[in-house]
């Protein structure tokens, strides 16, 4: 297997997000009211708020993994998302943690096509793991400071106070 | 005679929150100021005097004068309304009068009761006499004593609001003239005899007619002569009083058309604020939308390919996969290094050979010995145990992945350090902006100020403006068609007048009497008597404009000394209808224009100034001289020579102004008011002077004015 198809078999895949997490998905994600001018700041596309979520559970260092008993929405395939380097810089981060979830690089070299797959899945399940845990963090301060998303730098501000 | 206003003070009254106690202005002979900014209690102050003086005031909403008893809840401070118990509005001047002390209150009680306020207003004068205060009880006493503060004959002259000051001296009017000069000269008696004299001469004219009708009641042709003259004397009564109601038609569309040539210098000042007004909503909309896309677009940033926030301290993540990059090279060149045969050459020993070449220590290639451990029994257990060629043939080689995920967050190692630096310049870029919104709604609220000072009206005005403009072309029109109806009369009347004097001769030729000579005498008598006396009138009249204009061009000098452009020179020109037009002249004689609405008032100031410092007889003003905004239109040059030469003219004056305002500064005041107050410190200008301050920013029905006493 070369390169171009474990793209394409990751790109292929629709991350998963936990079905309590979509009134505030939807509530962070709208372009404003219909005038574009809406009293939240908000992101444009549903999936842009999902890299967003999975940057804060990275930051984090949190994981919070789809149970199978849980309700769960799936998202746009990831291939699709963009833009394409910001996309490439999530699938660089959760490389680099790859021998945290068992896949040294160079084992991957030497493995078969059921290894590749098994690999691929615990890749996605590992990004959904962030990115759950990221809209954990964003619904608790939706719930609890939800003042603060009146500023439209609130977005930016998060990151700031994650980085501090 | 004449009054010196000691105190004026107010008591919850419009934005003067509290007691009297906190609201008390101290004031001398020589100049008082009041200096604050818009909406800081200066119209409110005026409107203190108005309702002592005229029980109205002025209402800045509906921009006309009001009753007072119909306003007392505008009035009232928004504060104490609010705190919702019982509290007492009111203003009270302190004065003297004739070396007479007087205390004038007026006010009203708020008291609270389940429908809501009622109100009750209460009148208290008091006359201090051997540092004895004696209540006034009767009403006509109570308002006699108000009218000391300032008659109201004077009341025109005394008090003055910027925006009305182009009405107050109108000379174009006849009745505003002669009221003016009646007030200066004091000629009453002398206008009743002109008019005896008048009703005299005509009576005495009758009686000669009479007689003469009646001696010659034979003589057909004088009968016939003296019926010709008596129609054309009736006709000739009859134009005149018509000319009367032409002049006084004429003046009434030259005094409008005077006010209104004040009003449409305002017009074109209304224009001119509503397009900055235009210029501004513009400009602050497009600065809250370039705002807004801003602020819409901190989300998009944080997706920025070349810069993207999301990703801010998160650079070090990329050499760790650079690092991981370099292992796996490492990893796999490793792994084919110990993966890859040795060939030997062709005739080397097989394995078996190998292994006993090992067992008998002895190398059979060379025919030497190699000793168990030693060099070559190594060398020769190295080849035999040499790798074989066992390598995966589905290898998966994923460097290009790899590869490709490097190429694209590569550029992020350089922009990830300036996202810091990034985000901070694009909230400089969103502040700058709030501070340019600011400021251009301080410009714009500026320019709405102006508006409104120009008269405008925050519901649409254009209508208004376009009516001034069609009535000031009406009245030109009425002025050229009654000009040309006085001139007509006058001609008809100088024609009936020729045949007059031809009847009169024609009569003496055909016969006379010593009788008819007596009654004669009579008439001509009284006529020349009625003409002395309308020419003593006419006289002094002149005399009194001729003085009017002298001074009044004193005072325009005084006040435009220093101006980069001339002002001209003040001319009084007397009318055929008997008023008098004020124009300003260049040096050629011509007629100066161009002259701003600055200038405009400064005529109409320089006129009030020389009819209260005339010194005609015994006559001179000597009230306060109060006035609201008088410079709003003026510049610095010009204030500074009213601060000097007003002492001169007015005993006392209360100014109110904002022009020495500057909220920045910590004294509240700008170059210009340090500089009075400083002269006024060291006496040069004689005076107090006061700035009045909001401590507290509130809507404005809430706001409370505090004042601050510089010099007092």
């Amino acid at each position: 297997m070369d390169g171009s198809q474990l793209r394409d078999l990751i790109g292929q895949k629709r991350p998963r997000y936990k079905e309590q997490y979509k009134p505030l998905i939807e509530s962070i994600s709208k372009k404003g009211d219909s005038s574009g001018k809406g009293d939240f700041s908000s992101f444009g596309a549903f999936y842009q708020t999902y890299m967003y979520a999975f940057i804060i559970g990275y930051k984090l260092g949190k994981q919070n993994f789809i149970q199978q008993s849980e309700k769960h929405n799936e998202f746009f395939i990831f291939s699709q998302w963009n833009p394409i380097p910001i996309r490439d810089y999530i699938v660089m981060l959760l490389l680099n943690k790859s021998e945290d979830f068992g896949f040294r690089w160079i084992e991957l070299e030497d493995a078969n096509s059921e290894v590749i797959e098994i690999f691929v899945a615990e890749f996605i399940r590992q990004m959904e793991g962030y990115a759950n845990a990221g809209f954990e963090y964003l619904q608790n301060k939706w719930d609890n400071e939800n003042m603060i998303f009146r500023n439209p730098f609130v977005f930016v501000k998060l990151l700031e106070e994650l980085n501090s | 005679m004449g009054t010196i206003i000691k105190s004026v003070g107010f008591q919850n009254f419009y934005n003067y929150y509290g007691s009297f106690d906190e609201n008390t202005y101290q004031f001398k002979e020589g100049i008082n100021i009041i200096n604050a900014d818009n909406n800081m209690g200066k119209s409110k102050f005026y409107n203190g005097i108005l309702w002592i003086l005229r029980n109205r005031v002025y209402d800045s909403d509906t921009r006309k004068m009001e009753n007072a008893d119909s306003s007392y809840s505008k009035m009232a401070s928004g504060k104490a309304i609010n705190q919702d118990e019982n509290f007492d509005m009111g203003v009270n001047i302190t004065f003297i009068n004739d070396e007479d002390k007087y205390s004038v209150s007026k006010k009203v009680q708020f008291r609270k009761n389940a429908d809501g306020w009622v109100t009750n207003e209460l009148l208290e004068v008091m006359q201090t006499v051997d540092n004895r205060d004696i209540p006034v009880l009767d009403m006509n006493d109570k308002e006699k004593i108000i009218q000391k503060i300032i008659p109201a004959e004077l009341m025109n002259y005394a008090l003055l609001q910027g925006e009305t000051m182009e009405q107050i001296v109108d000379l174009s009017s006849r009745n505003g003239l002669s009221s003016t000069i009646e007030a200066l000269a004091g000629i009453n008696n002398l206008i009743e005899i002109c008019d005896l004299s008048k009703d005299l001469s005509q009576r005495t004219k009758k009686l000669f007619n009479d007689k003469e009708r009646e001696i010659n009641s034979t003589n057909k042709k004088i009968t016939g002569l003296i019926q010709e003259r008596e129609t054309l004397e009736a006709r000739i009564a009859t134009t005149e009083t018509q000319i009367e109601t032409y002049k006084t038609e004429l003046s009434k569309a030259k005094e409008k058309k005077e006010i209104l040539e004040a009003n449409l210098m305002k017009t074109k000042d209304r224009e001119r604020f509503r397009g900055m007004l235009k210029g501004f909503e513009n400009e602050i909309k497009r600065l809250k939308e370039q705002k807004n896309e801003k602020e819409k677009n901190i989300t998009s940033m944080l997706f920025s390919e070349t810069c993207p926030w999301m990703l801010m301290g998160m650079r070090e993540q990329i050499s760790i996969f650079d690092q991981k990059r370099q292992e796996l090279t490492t990893d796999i060149a490793t792994q084919k290094a110990v993966g890859s045969p040795i060939v030997l050459p062709e005739g080397s020993p097989d394995v078996p050979s190998l292994q006993r070449m090992l067992r008998t220590e002895t190398c059979e290639v060379c025919g030497r010995p190699a000793p168990k451990d030693g060099e070559h029994w190594k060398h020769i257990k190295m080849v035999l145990e040499r790798p074989t060629n066992n390598s995966n043939p589905n290898r998966n080689n994923f460097n290009h992945f790899y590869s490709s995920i490097q190429t694209a967050v590569g550029a992020f190692a350089l922009s990830i350090p300036k996202i810091d630096e990034s985000v901070l310049n694009y909230r400089e870029k969103i502040d700058e902006l709030d501070d340019l919104i600011s400021e251009k709604e301080d410009e714009r609220e500026n320019a709405r100020n102006e508006f409104l000072n120009a008269g405008g009206s925050e519901i649409g005005s254009d209508n208004t403006d376009k009516q001034t403009i069609a009535d000031y072309t009406l009245a030109e029109k009425t002025i050229d068609k009654k000009e040309g109806e006085i001139k007509k009369a006058e001609d008809a009347i100088k024609a009936w007048n020729i045949r007059l004097n031809q009847i009169e001769t024609e009569i003496n030729e055909i016969g006379t009497s010593k009788e008819i000579d007596k009654f004669r005498n009579f008439k001509e008598t009284m006529s020349s008597i009625e003409y002395i006396f309308n020419n003593a009138k006419e006289r002094i009249f002149d005399e009194i404009l001729n003085s009017l204009e002298i001074n009044a061009n004193t005072k325009y000098q005084e006040l435009t000394y220093g101006n980069l452009s001339a002002g001209g020179r003040l001319n009084f020109n007397k009318q055929a209808d008997g008023t008098v037009q004020v124009s300003i002249k260049n040096v050629n004689d011509g007629e100066l224009t161009g002259l701003g609405t600055g200038f405009q008032r400064m005529k109409q100031l320089s006129i009030i100034m020389a009819i209260i410092s005339s010194k005609i007889g015994n006559k001179r003003f000597d009230f306060p001289f109060i006035s609201d905004a008088p410079f709003s239109e003026f510049g610095d040059n010009f204030i500074n020579n009213f601060f000097a030469i007003a002492p001169k003219v007015f005993t006392q004056s209360i100014i109110l102004i904002k022009e020495l305002y500057d909220p920045k500064s910590d004294s509240y005041l700008n170059d210009l008011g340090l500089k009075v107050l400083k002269k006024m410190e060291n006496s040069e200008i004689p005076g107090t002077f006061y700035v009045n301050v909001i401590k507290e920013k509130a809507d404005t029905t809430n706001l409370v004015t505090k004042n601050k006493p510089y010099v007092n």
